[in-house]
């Protein structure tokens, strides 16, 4: 009666490699969107000084700066736990890795109330 | 076409420098995005123009900025850097996703020229800071 529990437990467990990757392949397309986006948005220089900072000024609204706060969660989580993509790489801490993924997560979501607080702090 | 060439451990294909770059980009993004971040938005706040939100970009102080020719260099670093990482990295999804062959070529091809493309429009953008 244990073992069949015992064993959807393990899969379970076994599924935080799979949750990390699906993260960082999402939070990668997704940066990967936005420097698209940014690129578009910073590149509005091109048409002049006033051009570009009145498309800035759109981006002082209330959502936006959450969403700042967010991207830069993000690009944490994605940055860390791709740190931890490369000690893998190199077979370095293996053993940990899973514990190497809760911190990137944990530092990232660090990240995000520190940026939230920064945003905050700026209104 | 295979592209061999003799590495430090002997014969190694196109595929292991762009998992190289991607590795060394990387490291190179997690130094440089935090600068680029924290110097944006949270160092330019005592300069700010009146009326704008502080910690928000203004043209000004970016081109005050790039009097320093540190600051080129930390951008057009991030701009080659985050190109090629972001495009690569979506050339290795296509290629989980089994694209071999004459499609590989094509969406390489492809995402090349778009990072190429996105590459001159950064340093025009970025040139057009130089007052």
């Amino acid at each position: 009666m244990y073992k069949p529990v015992d064993a959807q437990f393990q899969a379970r467990a076994m599924r935080t490699g799979t949750a990390a990757w699906a993260l960082q392949r999402l939070s990668g397309l997704f940066l990967t969107l936005y420097l698209v986006a940014h690129l578009i948005v910073i590149g509005t220089v091109v048409r002049g000084e006033g051009s570009f900072d009145r498309m800035l000024s759109n981006f002082e609204k209330t959502p936006f700066l959450v969403l700042d706060a967010g991207l830069v969660g993000v690009v944490a989580f994605h940055g860390l736990n791709g740190l931890r993509l490369i000690l893998m790489d190199f077979a370095v801490g293996l053993r940990f890795q899973k514990a190497l993924f809760w911190l990137s997560f944990a530092l990232a979501i660090g990240v995000f109330i520190g940026s939230a607080i920064a945003v905050r702090s700026l209104l | 076409m295979t592209a061999e060439t003799a590495g430090p451990w002997g014969a190694v294909g196109a595929g292991f420098w762009a998992w190289l770059l991607q590795r060394v980009t990387a490291i190179g993004l997690v130094v440089l995005l935090p600068i680029h971040i924290v110097i944006n938005h949270l160092v330019n706040i005592s300069k700010v123009e009146s009326g704008a939100l502080p910690g928000l970009v203004v043209f000004s102080n970016v081109a005050e900025r790039f009097e320093t020719p540190a600051y080129w260099v930390v951008d057009v670093l991030l701009l080659s850097f985050a190109l090629y990482h972001g495009l690569n990295g979506v050339r290795n999804v296509a290629m989980d996703y089994g694209l071999r062959g004459a499609g590989e070529k094509v969406v390489t091809a492809g995402l090349s020229l778009l990072g190429i493309a996105a590459f001159a429009f950064g340093i025009i953008a970025l040139a057009s800071f130089l007052k």
